[in-house]
């Protein structure tokens, strides 16, 4: 489990967007635009063009999304089950870091 | 030309592999959103990463990488002057150009600075001769005197470069002089360096495997025709080089270097 959280720590400056992607596919897939509205509705981050395919890229080379049909030019991607598996690490590591986080703050 | 315009111009600059998988959906998505003048940034970063992985991932022959990285420090040296010449031309528009006497006094500075940095260099290099040849200081030292000598000639302030007489000769000498200091600096510090070594050894080899390999050739041919040859030698040959070859790959392995070799022996 600790491996998959350090696959994605793996992306370099890609990681925290590539994050964001996978979990704005957990629910539906999506393509480049809606993950776009998506994302920043979500996190209030706006990922311009070149971060968002720069870490699909990677993403999709890792397996972790997989890519459907093109829709008019616009071609949606889901999440892939390994995705999910790291999406799911990743998300349990952050859970235990915000747990002491915040059990430290209450201590101060 | 509006920002989505220059945008989608970036994108048609990326490589062909990726446009091939990418551009579509790409162009549609800038198409659809307010593209920023940050996000041009974004994709020029994208563009560099882009075409650095291709590099590192060419799956033919990794000459094309290797010219690349032998071509670095040339294309270095030129933006480095051009951005020098640049800005020497723009102070000569704003400014007087630089009186004769400042420019010799800044001129003197350089090359004694220049003489400090070879004594030093050779001191250290007696004292120690595993030292590293061109440490972080050295490169600071030789990148900002050929930036000021350059911004000092287009500024006026040594004038007569290419002059006949004694002291334009003197003054193209010295040009050439840190020319030489820079380029053999940029050989040194310029990233893939060890690469670019490994790549070159790795030519090398497979361009001897091949030779060697049709000398053993022959040599079969001579001793199934009774005819005495070193066959034993052509085949320490090939051996030879074939160890150095997968040193090589192994070197470029730890590097990063990602080729699929193609060939008998391909990895």
């Amino acid at each position: 489990m600790k491996k998959a959280a350090d696959d994605l720590a793996d992306l370099g400056r890609f990681s925290e967007p590539a994050l964001l992607i996978l979990v704005s596919l957990a629910d539906a897939p999506k393509h480049g635009h809606a993950m776009t509205r998506d994302i920043e509705a979500v996190s209030g981050q706006k990922l311009g063009p070149g971060t968002l395919y720069g870490a699909i890229t990677r993403l999709e080379e890792r397996g972790w999304i997989e890519p459907l049909p093109v829709d008019d030019r616009r071609r949606p991607y889901r999440l892939s089950s390994e995705g999910r598996r790291v999406l799911r690490a990743r998300l349990n590591a952050m859970r235990a870091v915000v747990r002491v986080g915040r059990t430290r703050l209450a201590e101060l | 030309m509006t920002v989505r315009a220059i945008a989608l111009a970036i994108v048609r600059r990326y490589p062909k592999p990726w446009r091939d998988r990418y551009e579509g959906e790409v162009s549609a998505l800038i198409e659809d959103s307010d593209v920023r003048v940050r996000d041009l940034g974004e994709l020029v970063r994208g563009l560099v990463t882009e075409r650095t992985r291709e590099l590192l991932s060419d799956d033919v022959r990794p000459k094309r990488t290797a010219a690349v990285l032998n071509w670095m420090p040339a294309i270095f040296i030129a933006l480095l002057t051009a951005a020098a010449a640049g800005a020497g031309l723009m102070l000569r528009v704003l400014a007087n150009p630089l009186p004769p006497v400042a420019g010799v006094t800044v001129l003197a500075l350089v090359n004694l600075t220049g003489v400090v940095v070879y004594t030093l260099l050779v001191l250290r290099g007696r004292r120690n001769p595993q030292a590293r040849q061109w440490p972080a200081w050295l490169t600071a030292v030789v990148v900002s005197s050929w930036f000021g000598l350059t911004v000092l000639i287009a500024w006026g302030g040594i004038s007569n470069l290419f002059s006949s007489d004694l002291q334009g000769w003197a003054r193209m000498l010295q040009c050439w002089v840190w020319a030489v200091l820079l380029m053999e600096m940029a050989t040194k510090i310029v990233p893939g360096r060890q690469m670019l070594q490994a790549l070159t050894d790795l030519n090398y080899a497979e361009e001897q495997i091949q030779m060697n390999e049709a000398w053993v050739r022959s040599c079969h041919e001579w001793i199934a025709k009774g005819v005495p040859s070193p066959l034993a030698q052509a085949e320490s040959q090939v051996e030879r080089y074939a160890r150095e070859r997968d040193d090589a790959r192994e070197r470029l392995a730890r590097l990063s270097y990602r080729a699929r070799f193609r060939g008998r022996e391909a990895t």
